[in-house]
């Protein structure tokens, strides 16, 4: 490793290290504007000029050396920029001398010759680098005539979400590469150049990427700022709050701002393990619904027909009071139903109140998508080891993404898989019904037919016994049932597979050397293929079959991830709100009612007399029948909330403290940010409350027999969230040690500003990426990782043939929209032209038959449902497929793998 | 927006680079030779054909001054305002020029004959003062008398 001297100070830095990297290590600071982290270097501001020296040699390559006897140095004749130079052994560079000292003072002063200066009006003002380092390095005055300024266009919006100023610009070109680079959405670029140079955006829609926001974060000036967040305070008056993003599965961490009691702006936490330091638009940008003027503020309670304001207590006690009622008739005629984005420990108490008090099974949270729970069980079993980066796999590993669409479902992980391909040679195998934007980092991009999920992997599976590429140590060491599992396997010849699956053999058969050959291989499976309706057993088996055959499992960088929709999907199967499925993912006894057969009726009669549901709205799917006793628990009078008896107000993310866990099976804090709105209350004091009710009345009425533990009222006594997760870490192995101590190590605090905390710290610049090992939350382990002598049984499940195309019903794709037609997007503004309207993708071979164009209105019909659409007809669904997606106005619940008809209105 | 040769021939240049996208140069000029300028939806057809993006390709088109993207003149005269050949007189005859042509420089005479554009340095200082006519006529040792005739004879052509 090459040694270098930088202002008199020693050090060694791995090869290829940049100067300015290398002083970092050493406490010196060089000022820099275009240079990022994250980014590659370009040497465009001149403002990290430092002088350079290498030691001297002869004429016959021998190192010189000085009077006393040190090295002698060649000084490079001009300065050089410490943000492209690659140190070498021997460099010497020195920032302290008053030739850099000049050179410093020379750029920041041509910069501000053409820069307003508006700081006192400007969003950046307080965390931004060009006003600290003119701080630091500028000359106090300039000698440039105002007058003379340059001035230019101040207002310009580059799309619905960002405001660029043309003058504060200083061209440093950090938003055109992080566009270029790491979103890869090239809809950000110079025009002209000279003084004219500008930034431009052509796309349609202007800026046309999901990550938009995270220019303004790394732009080093005010020249890119938030339009929601422009003008509406100074950054340090806003208090930043740890959080964690609400909307999907990746769990991105985030600083909540807020002033006021309300949230100004949402930037990113950094965390390399999760999001690095960058959000998508819809974490960032998607906050208004907590502070909706519509927020639930009081419990409500059915008097005379209408929902009237009630006190907590005689909601609680009319909830409590009919629950017990209902209960002992029938405790099974209660059933739960709890939206997985709420957080662990509501979770956790929601269903310990039905198994624990109620003595219910009748428990889900999949309502409004239509799903099954088989890979659930797998992941605890094979997930991916404690330690996978999705950021940062390397060419040692093959990962093979299935049937899932990460750029609209999880933005981030698009992002780091990206990364991962791109930056560190990760050899990744995309597959699924359709194209999507991921496909084109993969090495393999493969696309089935759908419903023929469980063929292509069968084909896999074949393709590496036929050629012997199997891990036969670990074979005969872990795995039960090999030799069964290979006679049923015996009619699955690749061929026949890839006959059905319509993924060519030899396609396969490379796919299945490289899954077999690679050092590590890791699974990422989607609500695609998660959800292959006819087929979910046989993908879930065959999936597992791949890793055990391979030996994949039970290290970083093998096993399984799957990608759910939601920011805490995982919570809720790990929580146990299914009905067959308890806390910890252990399977319970007697199987309940799933969400499917709760809502559905009987005699028209519904199947449940009691509902109590907490953060989802199944009435917005429609054909929902009000139960006898309905219970809502929600932030807003959902649908669901209009019908019920008692509603029960809810705080959001921000009011409170929680975890949730992510799609990687990270568990991470969250802390409450906002002053509660109204009354509202955290879901878990909520569900404490009704238990505490029902407990005290059960005791009595149980008088004389035992009591257990949990009956007892001092059993649901919970003063904090952390104390509920104080009881998780306790009790729930996977969550063993868990506390919210725990979870709070390494959580990168709030940025010190001016002003705030200790006054003597800088103002740091947002999102700068240095703390690479950052890494909050905690990964709990599946099985095959903590148990090194754990067997495992392959287990044969035969596949059912996908329908065959006839007289044209096609089968249908269900897709996600990132931004969607939902509640808590609908109160942010400037996203709503982001969402599209509900549209039905078909490939143009089909459209030209049945005679339908483009943005044509059609009708589509499947399962005894009729909905309108307009019709986008382009090539990355396949022939006999179109594609939905089912979180659109009027979209939900949509049957995955069903025959639809298409017809023209 | 493309004629079916222009594609064909764009095609024909990316297969001459290791990366097609290094195309889009050349393709930017064939174009504009179609064309006389670059509209919006040229830009996105290059774009489209060579595997960039619409801002990428006009980031390329607005960096090269010899490329057109607004409507222009028959004919450009790309006339240097560096030192040197202000030093051997071509303030005035730029003056003289712009009267001559009845609009000032960045713009087009009225009867869409010759479109007047300064230039940085042109590289022909040793002959000051120079202009570029069309991108490929290099005149240098200009005198006013010389002008009128260039702009008499591009007048008629
Ligand atoms: S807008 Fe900001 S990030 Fe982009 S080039 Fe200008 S100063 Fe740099
Ligand atoms: S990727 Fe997901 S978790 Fe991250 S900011 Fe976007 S919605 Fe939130
Ligand atoms: S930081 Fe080195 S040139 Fe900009
Ligand atoms: S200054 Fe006019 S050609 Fe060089």
């Amino acid at each position: 490793m090459p040694q270098v001297t930088i202002d008199n100070k020693k050090v060694e830095v791995p090869n290829g290290t940049l100067i300015v990297e290398a002083a970092k290590k050493v406490g010196v600071e060089i000022p820099v504007f275009c240079y990022h982290p994250k980014l590659q270097p370009v040497g465009m501001c001149r403002m990290c000029l430092v002088e350079v020296g290498t030691p001297k040699r002869g004429k016959d390559g021998q190192i010189e050396l000085d009077a006393n006897g040190a090295p002698a140095i060649a000084w490079m004749p001009k300065l050089q920029t410490a943000c492209t130079t690659v140190v070498s052994d021997g460099m010497t560079v020195r920032t302290d001398t008053a030739q850099v000292a000049d050179a410093r003072r020379a750029i920041v002063e041509f910069l501000l010759t053409s820069h307003p200066l508006d700081c006192p009006i400007c969003d950046k003002g307080g965390e931004c680098p060009l006003q600290n380092l003119t701080m630091a390095y500028g000359p106090g005055q300039s000698r440039f005539p105002v007058e003379s300024k340059f001035h230019n266009a101040k207002r310009v919006p580059l799309g619905d979400l960002i405001m660029l100023d043309r003058e504060r610009c200083i061209q440093c070109s950090r938003c055109v590469r992080f566009q270029d680079e790491i979103a890869d959405d090239h809809v950000l670029g110079f025009a002209a150049r000279g003084r004219g140079l500008e930034i431009v955006t052509l796309s349609d829609p202007p800026f046309d990427s999901k990550f938009s926001g995270n220019t303004i974060d790394i732009c080093p000036v005010g020249a890119l700022t938030s339009r929601d967040f422009r003008l509406s305070a100074r950054v340090w008056e806003v208090r930043d709050y740890p959080s964690v993003c609400a909307h999907c599965s990746v769990g991105c961490n985030i600083l909540i701002g807020e002033r006021d009691h309300a949230i100004k702006r949402i930037v990113p936490r950094e965390n390399a393990s999760v999001n690095e330091i960058w959000t998508c638009d819809k974490g960032r940008f998607v906050h208004h619904f907590t502070v909706a003027p519509d927020r639930l503020t009081t419990p409500l309670v059915r008097k005379n027909g209408n929902l009237e304001p009630a006190t907590w207590n005689e909601a609680l006690d009319l909830v409590a009071s009919r629950f017990k009622e209902i209960k002992w008739h029938d405790p099974n005629a209660i059933g739960g139903l709890a939206g997985d984005r709420a957080s662990n420990e509501d979770l956790y108490l929601f269903q310990k109140l039905f198994r624990q008090v109620i003595g219910s099974n009748n428990l889900d949270h999949r309502v409004g998508w239509s799903v099954t729970n088989t890979g659930a069980d797998s992941v605890r079993v094979y997930g991916a080891g404690v330690g996978t980066n999705l950021g940062a796999l390397d060419q040692n590993v093959t990962a093979l993404v299935f049937g899932a669409d990460p750029e609209e479902e999880q933005p981030v992980i698009r992002l780091r898989l990206k990364r991962s391909a791109r930056t560190f040679g990760a050899n990744l195998i995309v597959a699924n019904g359709r194209v999507t934007k991921l496909a084109k980092y993969a090495k393999q991009s493969l696309v089935y037919q759908y419903g023929a999920e469980a063929y292509f992997l069968l084909g896999l599976i074949r393709a590496i016994l036929d050629e012997r590429l199997e891990n036969r140590d670990f074979i005969a060491t872990r795995v039960q049932n090999f030799d069964a599992f290979a006679t049923s396997l015996e009619p699955y010849t690749v061929e026949r597979c890839a006959e059905i699956c319509h993924v060519k053999p030899e396609k396969i058969r490379d796919a299945a050397r490289q899954i077999a050959q690679s050092p590590n291989f890791l699974i990422l499976y989607g609500r695609e293929a998660m959800f292959a309706q006819q087929n979910d057993v046989a993908v879930a088996r065959a999936l597992a079959a791949l890793l055990l055959i391979t030996g994949h499992l039970g290290r970083a960088n093998n096993g399984l991830v799957a990608l759910y929709p939601h920011n805490n999907s995982t919570g809720a199967i790990d929580f146990g709100v299914l009905p067959d499925g308890g806390v910890g993912r252990t399977r319970v006894e007697r199987r309940g009612l799933s969400a499917r057969e709760m809502l559905g009726r009987s005699n028209e009669r519904p199947s449940m007399r009691a509902l109590y549901v907490m953060a989802c709205d199944p009435a917005a799917d429609g054909n929902f029948v009000k139960p006898e006793f309905l219970v809502v628990q929600d932030l807003f009078l959902t649908e669901t909330a209009r019908l019920a008896d008692v509603v029960l107000p809810a705080q959001s993310f921000a009011e409170r403290d929680g975890t949730f866990t992510n799609t990687e099976r990270r568990a991470q804090l969250f802390r409450a940010a906002l002053k509660p709105i109204g009354e509202a209350k955290p879901d878990w004091w909520i569900i404490a409350e009704i238990a505490k009710r029902l407990v005290s009345g059960l005791q009595f009425q149980v008088s004389g027999s035992q009591v257990s533990g949990n009956l007892k009222p001092e059993t649901w006594n919970y003063a904090t969230a952390s104390a509920v997760m104080d009881e998780i870490a306790a009790t729930v192995s996977l969550y063993k040690g868990m506390t919210y101590a725990a979870l709070a190590e390494n959580v990168k605090l709030p940025r010190p500003r001016s002003g705030q905390g200790n006054p003597s710290e800088q103002p740091t610049e947002i999102a700068m990426g240095e703390l690479e090992n950052i890494s909050s939350g905690k990964v709990w382990a599946s099985v095959a990782e903590s148990d090194a002598r754990a067997k495992f049984e392959l287990v044969w499940s035969e596949p059912s043939r996908p329908l065959t195309a006839d007289s044209r019903p096609l089968t249908l794709a269900v897709a996600r929209s990132l931004y969607d037609g939902g509640t808590l997007v609908s109160k942010t503004q400037i996203v709503q032209a982001r969402v599209p309207a509900p549209f039905v993708e078909i490939n143009s071979q089909d459209a030209e038959q049945l005679g339908i164009a483009d943005g044509a209105r059609v009708r589509v019909s499947f399962d005894m449902r009729v909905i309108e659409l307009d019709a986008r007809v382009d090539g990355h669904v396949p022939p006999d497929a179109v594609l939905i997606p089912n979180n659109l106005d009027g979209t939900a619940a949509l049957p995955m793998g069903a025959r639809v008809k298409i017809e023209k209105v | 927006m493309l004629s079916d040769n222009a594609k064909s021939d764009i095609q024909k240049l990316m297969a001459q680079y290791p990366d097609a996208r290094s195309a889009v140069m050349p393709a930017l000029h064939l174009v504009q030779r179609e064309l006389g300028w670059l509209p919006d939806d040229a830009i996105q057809a290059i774009a489209e054909l060579v595997g960039l993006s619409k801002t990428e390709v006009n980031g390329v088109a607005t960096f090269y001054t010899m490329y057109a993207r607004a409507p222009h003149g028959k004919h450009t005269i790309m006339f240097c305002n560096d030192l040197p050949c202000a030093l051997r007189g071509s303030e005035k005859m730029l003056e003289h020029l712009e009267h001559k042509l009845g609009c000032p420089a960045g713009h087009t005479s009225a009867d869409g004959a010759i479109t007047l554009k300064e230039a940085e340095c042109l590289g022909g200082c040793d002959h000051a003062p120079v202009m570029l006519v069309d991108g490929v006529e290099h005149w240098h040792d200009l005198t006013i008398e010389k002008l009128d005739e260039i702009v008499e004879r591009l007048r008629n052509t």
